[in-house]
């Protein structure tokens, strides 16, 4: 009776599962498939669950034949990259001075900088588009990295504090007093064994910058990443030729779960904001 | 200069943190009190440096509006939105920690994993994603209702009274994630020697959820609650790609508003105003946060 009952419970739990991952999975893999449709088979009726004639045609026709911009992905992945480097950096500097430093007005300071992760970019919008058109940064890859390396900033400093709390001292008091300055033992002993904090905070900020474009679509009127240039894509054409869509979709998510992949841990502390410390 | 070791000190280290808050004071401090300056002005997006003082007429405007009217379509809706999609997010996010959870679960990590998925999706794609399934003509969902035998089936994002479910649903499924997460977390943090104790003194599973499941993680349920609510409230990615606040107004969220006010029709002040009010909203999320967080580092169980 009892091994009965937890059979069903088993059974139970795992009819759930499953569908949730449908659930999950579906979605994403409707739009990705059509990738190696044709089109006509892509939007035929009745639908295919898999390509009956696979065809890489999309890919050729995404850079060859469609008003679909392939530059996109490079504005977008020079915007992540600057916009990482920005939250690192000033990240980087600020994580060490207030795990190593004991200064005057530290623990304000600290939580001044958690509020910010508090702001929403809503708040900031409208100001940050004036401010940009009257100097010169709207419509360009800069304006977009300091945005987005705004948004990561906090956060990131946060996670390095962290890091940089976890390295025994004595191994850098020992370093300065064979010399070393203290910017010198933050660059050469303390950030070498922070490096697990370090690529935690670099995929956090690329990806964040990778995947946004309410921002991007305000910001940008023909520096386009590729997510406004999916968004106008959708927009302006009459007939959404869904395969093509689904191609140019595709090329966009595959690194991110790839690197999901490999790095989900880190994904997780980043994107949670320091909900979640694991 | 004569300066002693502790002076030496504060110094260096405001020079550590100078590089961040320069940036957090000019992109983020700074518009977000110009924002609030803004709302009380007349500015056009066409000539965005002729500013017309304007008192209240911003805030004025979004409440007595017709069309969409703030009481009875951008309320609703954004109540609608969000409620939706926190109660959806954190329900189905603890429902499916607990089971993952589950001792006789196997492949754990796989699962989680693709639970996980569609969090790391940009906003643009997932929207892509549901227009395809909810299309009418094409889209699966109504291919299977039609293999079901649906004679009439619904347009759903072209319907009025479906439009909204159609978004809480895509929004459940994007920012599940988040919720499993800290649900998972939080019920990790439940020593095995609890649940043991209660197995041996013959609970039931109910009772075990009731009784000291839900109480042990009562803390992560509410910064879950907390946290999702602020980020549905400002979030207008997904609506303003799959529906633009349509059709009717039906789905045009507060963050919606504030958008096509601000950049649709060139309204700077009025969006500002609006964003004002979002940001209120925030801050009261905010200040409960910030209570969470210090009572959970003073109770050390966070």
């Amino acid at each position: 009776m009892r091994s009965k009952r937890s059979l069903l419970l088993k059974v139970i739990t795992y009819a759930i599962i499953l569908m949730w991952i449908i659930f999950t999975i579906g979605p994403l893999y409707w739009l990705l498939s059509s990738t190696f449709k044709p089109s006509s088979e892509a939007i035929g009726y009745p639908p295919t669950l898999f390509p009956k004639n696979p065809t890489l045609q999309n890919f050729k026709n995404l850079f060859t034949a469609s008003r679909f911009n392939f530059y996109s992905y490079g504005h977008s992945f020079i915007i992540g990259c600057g916009a990482m480097f920005i939250s690192l950096l000033v990240a980087m500097f600020a994580g060490y001075g207030l795990s190593r430093v004991h200064f005057k007005g530290k623990q304000i300071v600290m939580t001044t900088i958690l509020l910010f992760q508090m702001v929403p970019i809503l708040a900031t919008l409208i100001p940050l588009y004036q401010t940009f058109s009257r100097y010169g940064l709207y419509n360009t890859h800069l304006g977009l990295m300091l945005i987005y390396a705004t948004q990561t900033a906090p956060m990131n400093t946060w996670l390095l504090k962290g890091y940089f709390d976890t390295i025994p001292y004595s191994i850098e008091e020992a370093a300065q007093i064979d010399g070393l300055s203290r910017l010198a033992t933050l660059y050469r002993i303390a950030l070498p064994i922070a490096a697990p904090g370090l690529s935690a905070s670099t995929i956090f900020a690329f990806f964040k910058a990778w995947n946004e474009y309410m921002v991007a679509l305000t910001m940008t009127s023909t520096v386009r990443p590729y997510t406004v240039e999916l968004y106008r894509f959708i927009g302006e054409q009459g007939d959404v030729d869904w395969s093509l869509l689904g191609t140019a979709a595709l090329i966009a998510v595959l690194p991110v779960f790839i690197l999901f992949s490999f790095f989900q841990k880190y994904f997780i502390i980043g994107m949670s904001g320091g909900a979640i410390k694991s | 200069m004569n300066l002693n070791k502790n002076q030496k000190e504060t110094i260096r280290g405001y020079l550590f943190v100078a590089p961040v808050l320069l940036l957090l004071f000019l992109f983020s401090l700074y518009p977000l009190f110009k924002t609030i300056y803004f709302s009380f002005f007349d500015i056009r997006l066409a000539s965005m440096n002729r500013k017309v003082f304007a008192g209240w007429k911003n805030y004025r405007l979004l409440f007595t509006r017709v069309n969409p009217s703030f009481f009875s379509q951008i309320l609703p809706a954004t109540v609608y939105y969000v409620v939706g999609s926190v109660a959806g997010q954190i329900g189905f996010g603890f429902l499916l920690a607990i089971l993952v959870q589950q001792k006789f679960v196997k492949g754990r990590e796989a699962i989680r994993a693709i639970i996980i998925l569609p969090w790391v999706v940009s906003g643009i794609i997932i929207a892509i994603s549901w227009r395809f399934m909810y299309e009418p003509r094409l889209g699966v969902l109504n291919y299977l209702l039609a293999s079901m035998g649906v004679g009439n089936p619904p347009t759903w994002l072209n319907d009025e009274r479906l439009v909204m479910g159609c978004l809480v649903v895509a929004n459940i499924w994007h920012g599940m994630a988040f919720s499993f997460i800290i649900q998972t977390s939080g019920l990790h943090s439940i020593s095995d020697e609890v649940m043991e104790a209660a197995l041996v003194d013959g609970a039931n599973g109910f009772q075990r959820l009731t009784l000291i499941i839900i109480p042990l993680v009562r803390q992560f349920l509410v910064l879950n609650l907390i946290l999702t609510s602020m980020a549905t409230i400002n979030s207008f990615d997904l609506i303003f790609a799959m529906t633009n606040g349509g059709p009717m107004f039906k789905t045009e969220v507060i963050s919606v508003q504030m958008y096509h006010r601000a950049f649709g029709f060139g309204r700077l002040g009025e969006g500002s105003a609006i964003a004002t009010i979002i940001l209120l909203m925030n801050l009261i999320l905010t200040i409960f946060y910030m209570r969470m967080n210090k009572n959970q580092s003073e109770g050390g169980d966070g």
